[in-house]
């Protein structure tokens, strides 16, 4: 139940519901903290810049960026002669116009521009989940601006799409036993922590096991190619996808957690991602990632490396197929999994190595416990 | 037992049992409202005219049936049941049924029989006092020779209205016969304590219209003859005129009015001028009605009240959506 | 069908509104104090004495309570009356007929009968006449079951909606003001340009916030939505309510769902102003899950209004506190 005391428009409320969103983690703009629309409603994941509306067009027919300013109006808020005053400096005006490098995604603070470990790239799917109903389009077409995020977005996917030599291994994996160690360990995990464990989950447990075990796979590489970074840990990036676009949060030294920590921690995340109240130092940091429509019904696809990882996993669903086994015709749940790996890093065995044994234990899950 | 002065009338027989009669519908209905009343039957307010019987008849007889107009007070079964309304529809809306003469959203002081010129009872003292010039100007504007007569009591004319409405109905000529049934009281305050004059009617010449008296307003052929001669004169077209009969009602105010404030004597003595007795007895003395011919329209007066209650009993309560209708005319 | 108009005021337009329903129907006539050859306290029936002669333009003695009674018995038995009640504070001495007789003897009656009047009321204060003849009372009618209350805030609205309440067969409290007699807009002249009762109109566009109002306050709604698109870039959508009762529930609706924004001005006072009923109404509609601030309403003060035109001048609402409201909702405040 949201919290009573909370100062919220009944429109604000009706949104956040709709979206999941929890009215606690949103800051208010209104009178007293009240809560309006637009502080739920985010259209771009940006940084919430407290300006009239007039101001806002004037800045954007100019490209002006206005994140960090403080303006004349209440409470700081940015009004239209602020911005005048603004645009008629010419090196004031140079300063603040817009780069595309700069970095939109970032919450309250600001980001170093040169930062690769920057969330929002990666899926080459146009399958986003929608995360708020979409608006109708009316008449044949709707042409829109991108938005800061996506530009982001699409230069990183550019970059890493031709700047990588990458290659693909897919393997299929039974999930028979995986599947039956989830339902054994649905009720503890949920009286543990009060959460449901996901297959999602257990799947990143085995990669984040594996990983541990084959050093080139959670290895970083600099923009520049020349050095690689060899990682102790293990820091996985989960990719979610969102309306506006893909982000990536980044569950910190998930090696060193239970199952239940980590079920705890990647719900959190994902919570917090929805709700825009990620912390910087949470998209940033992953030594690999994973992307998973299995949820989708995909039955293969592959995923862009998310830079400056050497490699990345994506996840499809699973199906039941008849498979060969002993001889026999037999019904499986078959799963259909892709490594894309930086050949400059990795080559073809190593990828294979790492596959056979993260099959191996998806397969055998209960190894985990060792 | 005071007597009614012999007059010479050109009433027919049929006429004169014809106001016989309804006096003792109005007597008979009245009597039976009020015992309905005291056994529950009859919710809410009314007023009755017993004892006010001849007052009422009298003035309506001298008009035109259908043409002419009235409008009147609280105590509105008088004139209602003068002008022939139909008595089960009245008794249906004074219990409040679907069949009443307003579906039962008007009760016992907004009947009114509009189609027949009866433009209602009226819960506002001196209420009815506007509605009377103003369909007067519009017989005026219309020509149509209808004249409109308009009934209160004592009471309302102090009311500012009387001032404003006989101001007005004197300087536009309108053919409006005001006319005051003196009970005497207020509700529970004499009319003697109410005014610094003997008798209303005295106010007439302070409108420049004529004022007239009917000193015993229980004698009907007193009020009959008076009011034949002001309907001529306000039909043609002499402008409004003033008029005032003495009477007394029997019983209290309202319903809920035990009458504490009148001595059991004054009331006796009044119910010894009873108007219905006096003119059973002029009808008898004069030859003009046998004793069977009076005793049959007695029967069938009191055939046709308990014939009406029988209907209003019998129907059916108005439904929850009734409430939500006839607001707005379309 | 080409239709011609013609600038003209508010006054010109009420004259031309209610000849043309007296040429109509014969059975149309106008009364009141002063309004034969003086052609009506504020102008508003010169000339007609002489086009229609003194049984339809009838002057009254100072008898409020007999001018309206009379009305009323004229309406009942077939005329179609129009009152001209002159200051809107003088009805109080027409309460009684209006509101205990005009608006009941219909519903008492059963559905027999019929009221066809206006009463033509002079309301609202802007012209130095002081507390007891600058009232705008439209308040009390709209609580009466049974009477319909019009205030239109154009000089065209004033035309249609007149001949609308003239042709309507009910009681119709309807609403002038002292201090627009002279205000000049494009009105119609067309005779059958008729406006319905009971209908609202969008008088501009917007998405940002919604101004429900009506009468007086409507010119100044409009000047301060175009001076805060001009300056702000905000863009106000204004609803002109024109009847107060029966309300266009309707379009206030949609109009609060389309903006989530609502701000209520008239020149009333506040406390038991209609607007608190039109703020209520919203409030317990579905549009509540619309509402994305405050509703906030912005009327005259809770005082009578003094003599002293500053001081009567800021009793009222303002273009400039009109402006500032929008921005508060527009800002979240």
């Amino acid at each position: 139940m949201e919290n009573s005391k909370l100062r919220a428009t009944p429109a604000a409320r009706a949104l956040a519901k709709r979206l999941g969103v929890k009215l606690t983690n949103v800051t208010g703009t209104g009178y007293k903290g009240r809560i309006h629309k637009e502080d739920i409603a985010g259209f771009n994941y940006e940084e919430k810049v407290h300006i009239s509306p007039l101001a806002r067009r004037i800045a954007d027919e100019h490209n002006i960026e206005l994140k960090g300013l403080k303006g004349t109006g209440h409470r700081n808020k940015i009004m239209k002669e602020d911005v005048l005053k603004l645009i008629s400096d010419p090196e004031l005006k140079a300063r603040l116009t817009r780069d595309d490098f700069a970095e939109a995604t970032a919450p309250p603070k600001a980001m170093p521009a040169d930062t690769q470990a920057q969330a929002a790239e990666q899926s080459a799917d146009d399958n986003t989940p929608a995360a708020a109903p979409q608006p109708a389009i009316k008449g044949e077409t709707e042409t829109v601006p991108m938005t800061q995020m996506r530009k982001i977005i699409s230069k990183r996917m550019m970059e890493s799409y031709f700047g990588i030599p990458s290659f693909i291994q897919t393997w299929e994996v039974d999930m028979t036993n995986l599947l039956a160690l989830r339902k054994q360990l649905i009720e503890p995990i949920k009286e543990k922590t009060g959460k449901k464990l996901t297959v999602t989950d257990l799947i990143s447990m085995t990669v984040v096991k594996t990983l541990m075990k084959h050093k080139y796979i959670n290895a970083s590489l600099n923009k520049e190619g020349t050095e690689i970074t060899f990682h102790n840990y293990v820091n996985l990036g989960m990719a979610v996808g969102m309306e506006e676009g893909l982000l990536v949060p980044v569950v910190k030294n998930a090696d060193k957690m239970s199952l239940s920590e980590f079920v705890v921690a990647l719900k959190d995340l994902t919570e917090r991602t929805f709700s825009k109240k990620l912390l910087p130092d949470e998209q940033a940091g992953s030594t690999f990632s994973i992307s998973n429509l299995g949820m989708y019904g995909v039955d293969e696809f592959t995923a862009i490396i998310n830079q400056p990882n050497a490699a990345i996993l994506s996840v499809s669903s699973t199906h039941e197929r008849v498979v060969p086994l002993n001889g026999e015709m037999v019904i499986r749940p078959i799963m259909k999994i892709s490594l894309t790996s930086d050949h400059r890093i990795i080559d073809g065995l190593a990828a294979a190595k790492f596959m056979t044994d993260l099959k191996a234990l998806m397969e055998d899950p209960i190894t985990l416990l060792i | 037992m005071a007597k009614t002065k012999s007059k010479k009338t050109e009433l027919t027989k049929e006429k004169m049992l014809h106001m016989h009669r309804l006096m003792l519908d109005i007597r008979n209905f009245d009597s039976k409202v009020n015992r309905l009343v005291k056994k529950g039957k009859i919710p809410g307010m009314t007023h009755f005219s017993i004892g006010e019987e001849a007052a009422n008849v009298g003035a309506v007889a001298a008009i035109k049936q259908g043409f002419d107009l009235i409008t009147s007070n609280h105590r509105g079964h008088g004139q209602s049941i003068a002008l022939e309304i139909d008595l089960n529809g009245m008794m249906a809306e004074i219990m409040g049924k679907a069949t009443g003469t307003c579906k039962g959203k008007g009760g016992s002081m907004h009947i009114a029989d509009l189609d027949n010129g009866n433009l209602g009872a009226n819960g506002i003292v001196g209420g009815g006092m506007g509605m009377a010039i103003g369909a007067a100007l519009t017989q005026k504007m219309k020509n149509t020779g209808k004249i409109v007569v308009c009934f209160f009591g004592d009471g309302a004319v102090n009311e500012g209205t009387f001032h404003e409405t006989l101001n007005m109905a004197s300087i536009w000529n309108l053919p409006v016969i005001f006319y005051s049934i003196n009970n005497m009281y207020g509700i529970s305050t004499p009319i003697k304590d109410m005014i610094n004059i003997d008798y209303n009617y005295q106010r007439a010449s302070a409108y420049g219209v004529p004022g007239h008296f009917i000193e015993d307003g229980n004698d009907l052929m007193a009020v009959y003859n008076k009011f034949e001669e002001i309907v001529q004169y306000v039909r043609d077209g002499n402008g409004p005129v003033l008029v005032e009969s003495i009477t007394y009602r029997w019983l209290g105010h309202s319903t809920s009015d035990p009458g504490k404030y009148r001595t059991k004597e004054e009331v006796d003595e009044w119910k010894m001028k009873d108007p219905i007795a006096r003119f059973r007895d002029y009808l008898l003395e004069n030859k003009i009605a046998t004793e069977k011919e009076i005793s049959d329209v007695e029967a069938s007066s009191m055939e046709a009240v308990e014939e009406s209650v029988k209907f209003a009993l019998s129907s059916p309560e108005p439904t929850l959506e009734s409430a939500f209708e006839d607001i707005f005319a379309d | 069908m080409e239709k011609e108009s013609k600038n003209m005021s508010v006054r010109d337009a009420i004259i031309m509104a209610m000849s043309e329903e007296m040429r109509r129907d014969e059975n149309v006539f106008l009364m009141g104090e002063d309004v034969g050859i003086f052609g009506g306290d504020f102008g508003t029936s010169v000339g007609m004495l002489g086009e229609f002669g003194k049984e339809r333009v009838r002057d009254t003695p100072i008898s409020e309570n007999a001018i309206s009674g009379a009305a009323i018995g004229a309406a009942m038995t077939g005329m179609r009356p129009i009152v001209d009640v002159t200051f809107m504070d003088f009805i109080v001495y027409m309460m009684d007929n209006i509101v205990n007789q005009a608006a009941k003897t219909r519903y008492m009656y059963g559905g027999k009968g019929q009221i066809p009047v206006v009463f033509r009321c002079a309301a609202g204060g802007g012209v130095g006449s002081a507390a007891q003849h600058s009232q705008s009372l439209e308040a009390w009618f709209t609580h009466i079951p049974g009477l319909k209350v019009v205030a239109p805030g154009t000089p065209a609205d004033v035309k249609g909606l007149l001949k609308a309440a003239i042709r309507e067969n009910n009681p119709v409290i309807f609403l002038e003001y002292k201090a627009q007699y002279n205000m000049k807009g494009e009105v119609p002249l067309d005779p059958e340009f008729v406006l319905p009762l009971g209908k609202a109109d969008i008088k501009k566009e917007g998405k940002d916030v919604t101004v429900i109002t009506y009468g007086r306050m409507l010119e100044r709604v409009m000047q301060a939505a175009n001076e805060v698109k001009e300056a702000e870039g905000v863009d106000v959508e204004v609803v002109d309510l024109r009847t107060l009762s029966p309300l266009d529930k309707d379009t206030v609706l949609e109009s609060v769902k389309k903006t989530g924004k609502v701000l209520l001005v008239n020149d009333a006072h506040k406390t038991g102003g209609f607007i608190g009923e039109v703020a209520a109404m919203i409030a317990e509609s579905d549009a509540f899950d619309y509402l994305d601030g405050r509703i906030l309403r912005l009327a005259g003060e809770d005082v009578p209004i003094p003599y002293n035109q500053t001081l009567e001048a800021a009793m009222i609402p303002s273009v400039e506190r009109i402006k500032k409201y929008m921005l508060k909702l527009v800002n979240n405040r």
